[in-house]
């Protein structure tokens, strides 16, 4: 009777056992860059303003962060938040929800995402002025000393309904208990390095970068292709 | 040591008397058999009405009537006088004894007095109901543990009826007899978890739905998640049995889990049945009885269908959340139990803001008789239709943060659009024969037509056409349909004692089933209100046969051990159109024309066996092993696949045990299940998906007294630890499942308990002028629901109260559910949504619930003439 009491005991014990793949969560913070100053071949760029919009974020199990692979993200930042680009200091923007596993890919947006239930990408509150990113600065051209000052809204799109704006894949970052924090790391500079500021000072001393010109492609590619933010988790 | 008649007592009470949870007649019995049952004279006391005695009779070893005791008396309000009159009558009766393995003996069973008028005999003036009965009363036997509290004449089946304790034909001269000492459609128990629950205990709480009486039995929790038009969830032991895909259910010969279901494999709607007209259920948990077939994962139900109190009844309710129900039951007197006519019709607007308003009709109708050659035959006719508004899932956070309500539904067209309708029409014929020697013949023809339609929005917006991608987001109002037409059949020849040796006896059984079917199945995507179609995912027409055939063996020896079981192979055809798979989307040239057939076909076979031995006159142990089966879902069927079945095997330790007089009966279990290839709910397709083995392991007791009369009560206390064996199953957005050994299978309770209570007496007055009261209780304790990724459902308990008056042909009753009026979930749910509830919605996989109702009282007000 004893034997079967123990061994019933240690049978319930054996029960309490978990269901698997258990909850994690860790905060998100956005990283800046210091570097204001950048050299784009005869012009020496410095933004002072550099407010980029951000989230939401998906992060995928599958190899590919499209809609069809990952209809259920393994984890996610849902929300958007305005950030400052050029701060290094470490910036909360939330907390990241999710289950244990390998992230193999993410998805995300500059607050502007298409969402299932609209009929066109929308901007969300973490949208500064209602863009993508808000990027001033200027530009002096070493041969001549001629200074440009630009201002730029950009807008990034997603292209198809309810797919991340900027995608990227090859990761292999395990998602655990012991995770303790995200960083996203921006560098705003890398991307003006992609204007062609002979053209966008063709203008004149001053240049607002519209939609469509060659500087505003110019920024959408360095933010979603050429310079997109890191993704660096710490244990 | 006990006296012999106490014995033959207690075993004929199980043999005919069908309550309880043991079977203890190892040894050979034959009941008594009436030789000289002539019918009384109507007695000039009578009012001219047909009046029904019942008294319990103690036959001695001679056949002759050694005692006789009045039990009950319908129409309660007949005259006293004939009560003596019964007991002159009972006096006068001469009957070949029982015998026990040959030898007569001691016996006591329940006989019922017919007092039928003729014309002559109806005073002037009176109104006879029967005026035109027959001038031949009848007269039956019978035996039952609760006889003292039946009110009327029963006649339950014999849980271990002895072959030889069947129809018996009268003797003597002094004129036609009807005898029936009927043998049991349900065989003998075949595991410590074989319960066999009777109409007493099944009405001591309140029970809204018939599937909702299978919350009387061990382990089984049944939720209605879906509403009134969609079958009840069922929990048994560690399985979460969803619509029915891993519980066979019966009523009567007629099986209800329809195989292939689009809304989930073996649906199982039970939403037809008259909670009034049950009057017994069998459930067998595990897969131990060769008999058990497609669904018998966790076990089986089977529902018996009668009425006991015969005559007309009419009941009318009102309730919480304008809830109107009406019940009319037409029990002829003169017909037997299982012969009636019901009618329920039910409307509410349920709980909640108006999101579950139902309407509901059904009318079941059953006719027993006798025909020559000593064949008995019963006819069974169901039509059953229901409609009624979903409020569908909420999220936990949305609730958390009080977006929405606990009751709501979400504010979007798509989600107020939920609503599901089932319709059902069943005919049944059973034929069988018990022959004198013993042997038993059961043949059963049966043709099932049902209709399904569903409209359900569990994900919010996640969807995106297949035949047009572009279009998303336009809501996952999911709309089913699945019209089923199917036939069946099946009989079973069980063989009179086959002699061995001296003491060792046998009984053999074969027997076989077979269902045919076909099921046009469509699932599209709709657009509220006007049900624009946004997309298509299923077309499909399944043509399917289910061919099942058994072998029983049932082996006595030495009068204590029982050895029983066999093996059952079944075969089944599947020829699948499936019109919209290999479907072009839109932008795509198309460059071939869309569908796929394919035929399929698979076997499956396993054994079954139990032992017993009568180790103490009270105390049995029991070994169950069992291999059972569940057809696959045709439609998931590739072209010439071995249709693969999914496979459980079940053993089982227990013991039954049943004080003298079976006052007291209970049953304990260890048991342990493994399942080859599991199923669970994926809100997503509304539809069910593979997970992977499975394996459960647990405890079940059950306990049922009667410590006197009036008070009656079952405890059922079930522990289940069920576990995933193997890494789930991979799939394009988690391509490599996270896994941990012995990890917890999610969203079935681990532990359920029951308490179901129930006083009757006699409150004032006396003979037929009395006031009769009872109350009833049910208690339920659903303990904590692991949830996936290490989350937890919180337990909850639920009281419900039954109350009753009755003097003579009115009774007044009130039911409260839910008394304490607790916030619980019907159920828990975890997948990924989409509701536009906030800014950016979440679209990982998440806590989902289904509220529980409230608390609901139900007033009635019925006559029974």
């Amino acid at each position: 009777m004893r034997a079967f009491a123990l061994g019933f005991s240690a049978w319930v014990l054996v029960a309490c056992g978990d269901t698997g793949q258990p909850l994690v969560s860790h905060p998100v913070f956005a990283v800046g860059t210091a570097t204001r100053t950048t050299k784009v071949g005869d012009w020496d760029v410095t933004l002072s303003v550099a407010r980029v919009g951000f989230g939401p974020v998906n992060f995928c199990a599958s190899r590919a962060a499209s809609p069809e692979l990952c209809s259920e993200p393994l984890a996610e930042w849902a929300a958007t938040a305005t950030i400052d680009g050029l701060s290094e200091t470490p910036q909360l923007l939330g907390t990241v929800n999710g289950f244990a596993g390998t992230v193999q890919s993410l998805g995300f947006a500059y607050a502007i995402p298409w969402l299932t239930t609209e009929d066109a990408p929308r901007p969300k509150s973490g949208a500064p002025g209602g863009h993508s990113a808000h990027l001033e600065g200027s530009a002096r051209r070493s041969k001549d000393g001629f200074v440009l000052a630009f201002v730029a809204d950009v807008d990034v799109r997603p292209v198809v309904r309810a797919q991340p704006a900027v995608s990227l894949s090859g990761l292999s970052q395990i998602l655990a208990a012991d995770t303790q924090r995200l960083d996203v790391r921006f560098d705003p500079s890398a991307w003006a390095r992609q204007i062609d500021f002979d053209a966008l000072a063709a203008g004149g001393p001053t240049a607002t970068v519209v939609a469509k010109s060659q500087a505003w492609d110019a920024l959408v590619v360095g933010m979603t292709a050429l310079a997109p933010p890191t993704f660096v988790w710490t244990k | 040591m006990r006296r012999p008649w106490l014995s033959a007592s207690f075993a004929l009470g199980l043999a005919l008397g069908g309550f309880g949870v043991v079977e203890r007649a190892l040894a050979d019995l034959v009941g008594p058999v009436c030789k000289n049952g002539a019918p009384p004279d109507y007695p000039a006391e009578g009012d001219g009405r047909p009046v029904v005695i019942k008294v319990e009779l103690v036959l001695g070893a001679d056949g002759r009537v050694e005692n006789v005791t009045v039990l009950s008396r319908l129409p309660e309000d007949a005259p006293n006088a004939l009560d003596a009159r019964a007991i002159e009558h009972a006096k006068t009766l001469v009957f070949e004894p029982a015998y026990k393995d040959g030898v007569a003996i001691k016996s006591k069973i329940v006989y019922a007095v017919r007092f039928k008028p003729t014309l002559a005999s109806v005073p002037s003036g009176s109104v006879s109901a029967s005026a035109s009965a027959s001038a031949k009363p009848s007269a039956s036997a019978s035996s039952s543990l609760w006889a003292g509290a039946k009110p009327s004449a029963s006649a339950p089946k014999a849980a271990s009826a002895p072959p030889s304790a069947s129809a018996a034909a009268p003797v003597g001269s002094a004129g036609p007899v009807d005898l029936k000492v009927e043998g049991d459609k349900l065989p003998a128990p075949r595991s410590a978890s074989d319960y066999r629950i009777d109409e007493d205990l099944l009405h001591v709480a309140p029970h809204a739905t018939g599937a909702d009486m299978l919350a009387a039995a061990p382990g089984i929790y049944v939720g209605h998640v879906e509403g009134d038009a969609v079958a009840s969830t069922i929990f048994l032991r560690g399985f979460d049995a969803q619509h029915g895909q891993d519980i066979e259910l019966k009523v009567g010969s007629v099986p209800i889990n329809v195989p292939s279901h689009l809304h989930g494999q073996g649906y199982a709607d039970l939403g037809f049945l008259i909670p009034e007209v049950v009057q017994r259920l069998r459930v067998i948990e595990g897969v131990y009885d060769p008999r058990q077939g497609d669904f018998a994962v966790a076990g089986s139900a089977h529902f018996e269908l009668g009425v006991r109190e015969r005559g007309y009844h009419v009941k009318t309710s009102l309730g919480s959340f304008r809830t109107k129900r009406f019940v009319g039951i037409w029990a002829p007197r003169d017909e037997s139990d299982d012969t009636f006519g019901a009618v329920a019709v039910r409307t509410t607007d349920g709980f909640g803001p108006g999101n579950r308003g139902g309407i509901s009709g059904s009318g079941l109708a059953q006719y027993g008789f006798e025909l020559p050659a000593g064949y008995r035959l019963l006819v069974f006719a169901s039509a059953y239709g229901a409609r009624s508004g979903l409020a569908g899932a909420l999220r936990r956070d949305d609730y958390d943060a009080g977006r929405v309500g606990f009751f709501d539904s979400y504010p979007y067209p798509t989600a107020q659009a939920q609503s599901a309708f089932a319709s059902r029409v069943s005919l049944g014929l059973e034929i069988d024969k018990t022959t004198e020697t013993g042997a038993h013949l059961e043949t059963t023809l049966w043709v099932t037509l049902t209709d399904f339609r569903l409209r359900a929005n569990y994900t919010g917006f996640t969807q995106r056409a297949v035949i047009d991608p572009t279009r998303v987001g336009l809501g996952d109002l999911v709309e089913q349909g699945n019209a089923d037409t199917a036939v069946g059949a099946s009989a079973r020849f069980r063989t009179s004692k086959i002699q061995l040796t001296k003491d060792l006896v046998a009984h053999v059984e074969p027997g076989f089933s077979l269902r045919a079917a076909t099921s046009e199945q469509q699932q599209n995507l709709l657009m509220p209100p006007d049900n624009q179609t946004w997309d298509r995912r299923i077309d499909a027409t399944i043509r399917s046969t289910d061919l099942g055939a058994y072998l029983d063996l049932d082996l006595r020896a030495f009068r204590k051990l029982k050895v029983a079981g066999g093996v059952r192979a079944d075969v089944l055809f599947y020829d699948v159109d499936d019109r919209l798979s290999n479907s072009d989307p839109s932008f795509r040239r198309v460059s071939y024309v869309p569908g796929y057939r394919r035929t399929a076909l698979g076997v499956a076979a396993g054994p079954r066996a139990s032992i017993e031995y009568a180790l103490l006159p009270w105390l049995t142990p029991v070994l169950s092993y069992g291999v059972g089966y569940r057809s696959p879902q045709a439609r998931l069927l590739a072209e010439g696949e071995r249709a693969p079945y999914t496979t459980v095997t079940s053993y089982e330790a227990g013991v039954r045990f049943a004080s003298e007089g079976e006052r007291l009966v209970a049953s304990l279990a260890a048991y342990r299940t493994k399942l080859s290839d599991d199923l669970a709910f994926d809100p997503g397709e509304n539809t069910l998906a593979r997970i992977g083995p499975t394996s459960r392991q647990g405890l079940a007791a059950y306990v049922v007294a009667r410590p006197w009369d009036f008070l009656l009560g079952s405890v059922s206390v079930t522990y289940v630890h069920a576990t995933l064996d193997a890494p789930p199953v991979a799939t394009a957005d988690n391509p490599n499942p996270a896994y941990k050994e012995g990890q917890r299978l999610p969203f079935v309770p681990t532990l359920v308990a029951r308490v179901d209570l129930g006083v009757r007496g006699t409150l004032a007055g006396h003979g037929h002028e009395r006031l009769v009261g009872r109350a009833g209780t049910g208690f339920s304790v659903i303990g904590e629901r692991p949830l996936p990724h290490g989350q937890v459902a919180d337990p909850f308990a639920l009281l419900d109260l039954s109350f009753g008056l009755r003097f003579r042909e009115l009774e007044l009753g009130m039911d409260v559910s839910n008394v304490l009026d607790r916030r619980w979930t019907d159920t828990e749910l975890h997948y990924s949504s989409s509701w536009p509830t906030r800014e950016i919605p979440s679209t990982i996989p998440a806590r989902h619930f289904v509220a529980g109702a409230p608390r609901t009282v139900t007033f009635s007000l019925a006559v029974h003439l």
